[in-house]
């Protein structure tokens, strides 16, 4: 073969659609073999062409097949979780250990519904309060009290409900807001008992910041001065603004005055009871007293 | 060829890659004829390619999610190739007496041959016969080939110059 034939062959090898330059123009016209050679391919090819060509109607049809297979499969993949709960539910066993488990998830459900914390706040007792500037009578009705609303406890005595029941008593006189677990106290004079279950919970006034563990304690509280008596159990006692912090005892008062150059803090000792006419002594913080009432001062 | 367009639009991509239908539709009509190509040369039966081109498809479409962006007709065609040799391999399995690997099927005589086509064709090997359309009919450069087959540019070419060279032997002897 000459090397006009073997470059043409190349050419041939190299392109799909031929194009002739001169020089392989010139070999054509002189090399009948190779011309016979581009006639066969041309035609072969066009033949092979025609041959591997799809119709449009087969091409319509395999795609609409490729469209159902998608289809399907798509819907299978759907109907995968309704295969397992039928497959569960035609198996006895499976039935019944779907339907113990589905029991236990409704009981724990319904348990934990029960346990789930009541934040109702309620206020009952014998007492005259003033709340939202009126003057109430309690005589041992309930009442709903919002969580941050301030209450005036002109006198008496009022437990506080948190959970539907009693966790704190307060007797005297207080000007107080009631939180979920706290008591935030501002003026007055009163003596707190909290019930064992309320430990934990927390009162704070201007100055400091008592957690009860379980006692009865006695607020005094004025415009320059906090004081508290503990006079059972303990109580976690701290300086609001978290300088000084101790355990304090029964028996123990700690008393923190508010003066120029910082708050001071002295202890006493307290009687382990509480006095009856205690309340009486502080009368002119929050509220006045005459003769055997209580009435509001006036608000800022 | 037009699925070359398809390939330089980011949009059109983007489409595919959240198997969006027309897009998916637009892929199909312009890229059967390269799968069917590829599956006709290799399994040697219309009804078979057109099987294959439907299962290709198939698992194109669940692919594109994962589909990184190269070239459509390396990506498709190296699906439709790979899909074609599996099910010439499962072929090979059926019949005990063949225990010709894949791989070496180009160096044997095809056992399918395709009525309509030309003998310079059918006395190719089904992967010979498969690269001669990709690169004469299908246009593909035989780089594209070679990422499609796994084949390299060298073979590839042999392939070709074996098909021309039986082609000139048939007009020789005319």
């Amino acid at each position: 073969m000459k090397a006009e034939c073997e470059n043409f062959i190349l050419l041939l090898q190299e392109q799909s659609e031929i194009v002739l330059d001169t020089a392989h123009k010139k070999h054509l016209a002189d090399c009948e073999k190779c011309r016979r050679l581009l006639e066969s391919h041309d035609r072969s090819f066009a033949r092979l062409k025609q041959s591997l060509l799809l119709s449009a109607p087969e091409r319509e049809r395999i795609f609409a097949r490729v469209q159902k297979t998608i289809a399907d499969e798509e819907s299978s993949k759907s109907s995968d979780s309704e295969f397992s709960l039928a497959f569960l539910l035609n198996n006895w066993r499976l039935q019944i250990a779907f339907t113990a488990l589905l029991l236990i998830v409704v009981t724990g459900f319904w348990y934990s519904g029960k346990l789930q914390p009541d934040n109702t706040l309620q206020m009952s007792g014998s007492a005259v309060i003033l709340r939202h500037f009126k003057k109430i009578t309690l005589e041992n009705a309930l009442l709903q009290i919002e969580p941050g609303e301030k209450v005036t406890l002109l006198n008496g005595r009022v437990d506080l409900h948190w959970q539907n029941s009693a966790k704190v008593s307060i007797d005297g006189m207080l000007d107080f807001t009631v939180q979920e677990k706290s008591i935030v106290a501002k003026n007055g004079q009163a003596t707190l008992t909290f019930l064992p279950s309320a430990a934990g919970y927390v009162i704070t006034t201007r100055l400091m910041q008592v957690k009860i563990l379980g006692t009865t304690v006695v607020l005094e509280l004025s415009d320059n001065q906090d004081a508290i008596s503990v006079i059972k159990g303990k109580v976690e006692w701290s300086l609001l603004d978290g300088t000084e912090m101790r355990e304090v005892s029964a028996g123990t008062k700690v008393i923190v005055v508010r003066e120029p150059d910082g708050f001071k803090v002295t202890e006493d000792v307290c009687p382990k009871e509480v006095i009856a006419s205690s309340s009486n002594q502080l009368l002119e913080v929050g509220a006045k007293k005459t003769g055997d009432k209580w009435t509001p001062l006036e608000k800022n | 060829m037009s699925y070359r367009n398809l390939e330089v639009d980011p949009e059109f991509l983007l489409s595919l890659k959240r198997q969006d239908s027309k897009a998916f539709e637009t892929l199909f009509h312009e890229c059967a004829g390269l799968v069917f190509s590829i599956a006709l040369s290799l399994l040697g039966k219309r009804p078979a390619a057109e099987d294959a081109v439907q299962e290709i498809f198939f698992k194109a479409y669940r692919a594109l999610p994962d589909f990184k962006g190269e070239k459509l007709a390396s990506w498709l065609g190296k699906i439709a190739h790979n899909h074609c040799v599996d099910l010439i391999r499962q072929t090979n399995r059926e019949v005990p007496t063949t225990t010709v690997p894949v791989e070496d099927l180009h160096l044997h005589q095809s056992n399918s041959v395709i009525d309509e086509l030309p003998d310079f064709i059918n006395s190719l090997s089904e992967t010979e016969r498969e690269v001669v359309i990709l690169k004469k009919i299908e246009g593909l450069s035989y780089k594209e080939i070679s990422l499609l087959t796994g084949k390299k540019e060298g073979t590839l070419r042999n392939m070709v110059l074996k098909c021309l060279q039986s082609l000139r032997e048939i007009v020789d002897e005319s």
